[in-house]
């Protein structure tokens, strides 16, 4: 019961933000735009900007800071503890949601402290390093379909029919997901920089197992998606929830299952999480990042979160439909010959809505994960990844590309 | 557009001798500065950081540099491929052979002596000159725009699985050679029993080659 209602909290907060985002994007900017005075509303650099801020702002801190609270209510429920209650504002304590801002305070209050024999500039770039590659890779996920400012309260058959639509995705890049794979990369040197420039033997062990570790789950995390690259004909996100289309029978999860499963699991130890905590073991592996503190440590926690929730929106978009409602097209629903015909801004809030719900399920999907398994061990870590996983999904793609060929086969014929 | 930046560096800077059209840059234009700078100084400064790491981050910034530069040459998909397999895996792999390896930060060799220091400058001015001669020769290109599917993903598997797959074969058993020899390499060095509950022995104990054999099938 109380695990639902941890679901339903951020679940109701991002419906919000769902409607502000799409709000602002899909009717306020056009709104500018089709003043004479506008006309700079629609540059491609404004509306990229505005995009990716929008979406970083509006959902993905709100989500991060509310995984900080969620982590440990829910950690607390499933251990049949109390959790944070203490904090409130104003005497409203609300579950304890208020201490992520205490932890904030907290953080940014504390000393700047830099070890002696630490490498000044390296020991302040490694937490960047380790934030802005999470925050860049959100530009290439989509949270909604294309809105057409012109007839938002219009029923619409296809919104690729609209003159001046805009697409709810920050960067339409032809490379997609290769784009993710590269920035991600990225993140091993937050980690390995971490520990080196420290000067402390444990963080220094640390960022080693840490970049060991993100080294070989990275390769199985490419190789699963893969299989999904081959179904869908493609690499770019928004071209992959259209393909997948409102019926879930054609979603990822059902053509590429093992994909999904490998992918969640590889990606999963990329955000250095239990069971996957080798890097770090917050109470008793000494980690890459064991002489920082105050709100350089804050940055570390931060991109671990982001990562979460990009995990969660990858998951979403490439194997659970991303912003498709199951029978919901772009004229309304659809099911077993009965339609419900409804606006096409509804449509677009439902769609941006059930986003949220599905990164968010995936974030309470990785929160339950992350209390119910123990550690691995280092040697077990790199058996599974290099002896199971790889082999595994190597053997999908190769089983993917001939039930591929097979179908084009049957269906040139 | 974004294809004019490929003009040489010699019309650039002639643009600027002659100011017909020395402030009307294009943002292209500024842009290729910008990034031709970076990786410029990304590179100068790899070869004269003292510290290892401080070096290869070095590295890591000119390639993402390169990365700009390929992607202003419409080429996306070799921009994505260059920050991904050099910036995030090879470099990544540098960085963790130095952190384990842990030299001090000692004075690069070409500094040592008065010798390699006369050697370095001739050998800089003769590159200078002969670069800077050849570029300043190249008449200027006419910018065109490359089609729309240029440098995409399905343009580039095609071209590298039909024209190019003799090549493109052939690279990838020299990786696969590559790969073998390091494993036979890693395996004579540390001698046997490379199974996973002796990784600690592979490092501590470090028998002669010729005893090797004897352990070789002792785990497996």
């Amino acid at each position: 019961m109380g695990l639902i209602l941890l679901f339903l909290i951020p679940a109701a907060v991002f419906t919000g933000m769902a409607v502000a985002l799409v709000g602002v994007i899909g009717v306020a900017i056009p709104w500018v735009a089709s003043h004479p005075w506008g006309a700079w509303a629609m540059d491609p650099w404004f509306q990229a900007l505005i995009k990716l801020g929008l979406l970083i702002l509006l959902v993905v801190m709100p989500i991060a800071s509310l995984l900080t609270w969620m982590e440990r209510k829910q950690s607390a429920m499933m251990q049949d503890r109390i959790g944070p209650n203490r904090a409130g504002i104003l005497g409203w304590r609300g579950w304890g949601i208020p201490h992520f801002i205490a932890d904030a305070v907290k953080m940014i209050m504390k000393e700047d402290f830099v070890p002696a024999k630490a490498n000044r500039f390296l020991f302040t770039l490694a937490p960047l390093m380790a934030i802005i590659p999470v925050f860049v890779t959100f530009a290439i996920v989509p949270f909604g379909s294309t809105v057409c400012p012109d007839k938002i309260l219009q029923v619409i058959t296809d919104t690729n029919q609209c003159t001046n639509g805009i697409g709810l995705q920050t960067a339409k890049m032809d490379v997609g997901l290769i784009f993710y794979f590269a920035i991600a990369s990225l993140a091993v040197y937050g980690t390995t920089l971490a520990g080196w420039a420290s000067y402390n033997k444990w963080s220094l062990l640390g960022g080693l197992r840490a970049s060991s570790q993100m080294m070989s789950y990275e390769v199985t995390m490419g190789m699963a998606v893969l299989g999904a690259f081959m179904v869908f004909g493609t690499l770019e996100p928004q071209a992959m929830v259209y393909a997948q289309g409102p019926n879930p029978i054609n979603w990822g999860i059902v053509k590429q299952p093992l994909g999904a499963i490998l992918f969640f699991t590889a990606a999963m130890a990329e955000t250095k999480r239990t069971p996957f905590d080798i890097p770090e073991g917050e109470s008793e592996v000494i980690g890459y990042f064991v002489e920082y503190s105050g709100m350089r440590f804050g940055i570390f926690f931060l991109a671990e979160f982001i990562e979460v929730v990009f995990l969660s929106a990858i998951m979403a978009t490439v194997f659970f439909g991303g912003w498709q409602v199951p029978f919901l097209y772009s004229d309304g629903f659809h099911l077993f010959g009965h339609a419900l015909q409804m606006p096409h801004i509804v449509v677009v809030i439902l769609q941006t809505t059930a986003w949220g719900m599905k990164v968010i399920f995936f974030c309470w999907f990785q929160l339950m994960v992350r209390w119910t398994m123990p550690r691995f061990r280092p040697d077990q870590l790199m058996n599974l990844g290099w002896k199971r996983l790889l082999p595994i999904s190597i053997a999908n793609i190769l089983i993917t590309a001939g039930v591929v060929l097979a179908f084009q086969a049957a269906g040139s014929r | 557009m974004l294809w004019q930046s490929v003009q040489p560096m010699g019309r650039v800077t002639a643009q600027l001798a002659t100011g017909d059209q020395g402030m009307q840059w294009s943002g292209p234009q500024i842009w290729w500065w910008i990034i031709a700078v970076f990786t410029v100084g990304g590179a100068i400064s790899t070869v004269t950081r003292r510290n290892n790491i401080a070096a290869v981050m070095s590295l890591v910034a000119t390639f993402f540099g390169l990365a700009a530069m390929y992607a202003m040459l419409s080429a996306h998909f070799l921009a994505a491929l260059q920050v991904l397999v050099y910036a995030g895996a090879i470099m990544t792999l540098f960085v963790f052979v130095i952190m384990v390896l842990n030299r001090d930060e000692a004075e690069p060799w070409a500094w040592s002596g008065i010798f390699t220091k006369i050697v370095g400058v001739f050998a800089l001015v003769y590159l200078v000159t002969k670069v800077g001669y050849h570029l300043f020769g190249v008449a200027a290109a006419h910018p065109e725009t490359p089609p729309a599917e240029f440098g995409t993903v399905a343009q580039v598997g095609e071209v590298l699985f039909t024209d190019y797959l003799f090549v493109f074969e052939a690279v990838s058993v020299l990786l696969l050679i590559a790969v073998v020899a390091a494993v036979v390499v890693a395996r004579q060095r540390g001698g046997g029993g490379t199974d996973d509950d002796d990784a600690s022995a592979d490092i501590t104990t470090t028998p002669a080659v010729g005893h090797s054999t004897g352990h070789e099938d002792h785990h497996s």
